[in-house]
């Protein structure tokens, strides 16, 4: 049994751009998208070529090593950008919204629960960190 | 989060008025990664000790590549009458058993850095893939190590649902380290991408159909001989390469899988954390003297459930009826 889901919309996120085509199934068996290949294929032998190949269609570039590293011979890292603060239905959401909530919290927070003071004095771990975090305040406005 | 939750859960009360896609919306404070980033960074003067990655070389002309490559699907797709649950994109990712397990937070400046599970092996790889039609195949996970002791054991939470209804494989690398190989490759074909294939080709009546699979163009799946061993083994089964260095562009599991995969499994992890937590602090036991479990047999028998978790997670239709209703 094969659960299905509403990730078909990943691959109509895949674009190729201004052409205005995408990887859905709708796109890719559209009228415009066979005229497309028809131009594509009078016009140039070496696409055309491409197609020959039974079996494997496609570039044969080698995609870049995931690690790098720096001057100074340190390993590099990289932030996979994901926020777990997010629930799982928030990250769909913007997944299929196109943009992130993320990317306007450092603009666009607001943060009206002004009464912050009586959180300080607990046993956290580092009471100096505790402190600032509860006067930090993003937007400096406070 | 599990000392705060124990100590002052009030925080989570606290009101905001958040933007989100345009709309203000009254929320509650939700810590975000890019909040803890700037506040260690601004008001307790840490950083990371690495700096950050530089992202790939989009190559110039790729529009002209993308849309070759989506005309190249057209021509296959025209030519052999494919239905969308005859097309296959998988992708592996690393699964972290800690976040930052090989990084940390420290004062700037700092020389010695001591780093927790700095010496156990960081994660393991995930093999994800989703058809067009919007299936989620099984999922094969792959662990470092050279026998069947470096699996998760059938003693690990929803170890019987991970093998047996949800059909996971759990496999180990051969080696020291936990990515896929040539092995895992072929096993993955075998056990994962051609029976969910034939089940559609047998479902449908079709038992002739020829399939799609887009993987991206790393060493081993363009090897002479994984595609000679496909050739022979498989020829109903095309693969098509997504352009090179364009994958976080044309490869749907990067696009659009991955990002909320691993933020369903992290949000597993961090909630056993958290329960792990508020569990010693109502034993009783200072917020300094909780015991972080790094020890690699229980994290990896740990990991079964995150996966079972995550996968119902983006499989909720519930869900997905909630999120499109937020659209």
């Amino acid at each position: 049994m094969y659960i299905y889901s509403s990730f078909f919309q990943a691959f109509k996120l895949c674009s190729t751009g201004e052409d205005g085509f995408n990887l859905s199934y709708e796109s890719l068996t559209s009228e415009k998208a066979k005229k497309a290949l028809l131009e594509r294929m009078k016009n140039s032998k070496d696409f055309t070529d491409t197609l020959s190949r039974t079996g494997t269609i496609g570039t044969e570039e080698e995609e870049e090593e995931e690690e790098w590293v720096t001057n100074n011979g340190s390993k590099v890292i990289e932030y996979d950008e994901i926020d777990s603060s997010k629930t799982v239905e928030e990250e769909i959401a913007d997944l299929m919204a196109g943009g992130a909530v993320d990317d306007l919290v450092e603009d666009d927070e607001v943060c009206v629960g002004t009464n912050l003071e009586q959180y300080i004095g607990y046993e956290f771990s580092s009471q100096t960190a505790t402190n600032a975090w509860m006067k930090w305040d993003t937007k400096g406005s406070h | 989060m599990g000392i705060i939750t124990s100590k002052a859960p009030e925080m989570f009360n606290v009101t905001v008025i958040r933007k989100v896609h345009g709309k203000y919306v009254w929320d509650h404070f939700h810590c975000h990664d890019s909040f803890v980033r700037n506040f260690v960074k601004k008001e307790l003067k840490w950083s990371f000790r690495h700096t950050t990655r530089p992202g790939k070389k989009v190559p110039v002309n790729i529009e002209e590549i993308l849309t070759d490559s989506f005309l190249r699907f057209v021509w296959t797709i025209s030519n052999f009458k494919i239905l969308a649950v005859f097309l296959v994109n998988s992708d592996q990712t690393l699964i972290y058993y800690t976040a930052g397990a090989e990084e940390t937070y420290a004062v700037t400046g700092s020389k010695q850095v001591e780093v927790v599970g700095k010496d156990e092996q960081r994660g393991f790889t995930l093999m994800v893939g989703v058809s067009m039609s919007g299936a989620v195949l099984p999922f094969q996970a792959i662990y470092s190590g050279k026998s069947p002791a470096s699996l998760p054991t059938s003693a690990a939470p929803s170890y019987s649902k991970a093998t047996e209804d949800l059909k996971f494989r759990f496999e180990y690398s051969k080696s020291d380290n936990h990515w896929s190989t040539i092995e895992t490759m072929k096993s993955y074909v075998t056990n994962i991408l051609a029976p969910y294939f034939e089940f559609h080709r047998k479902n449908l009546n079709l038992p002739n159909q020829i399939c799609i699979w887009q993987i991206d163009c790393w060493s081993v799946h363009r090897s002479l001989e994984f595609r000679s061993w496909m050739a022979a083994e498989y020829p109903w089964i095309w693969i098509h390469f997504v352009p090179a260095n364009c994958t976080g562009l044309f490869q749907p599991c990067d696009v659009g899988i991955q990002r909320v995969l691993k933020l369903a499994v992290r949000r597993s992890a961090l909630s056993s954390i958290v329960d792990h937590t508020m569990y010693q602090l109502n034993k009783g036991i200072s917020p300094g003297q909780i015991p972080f479990e790094k020890r690699l047999p229980v994290v990896r028998n740990r990991s079964v459930e995150w996966l079972v978790n995550a996968y119902e997670a983006i499989n909720n239709q519930e869900l997905v009826q909630k999120v499109v209703s937020l659209i």
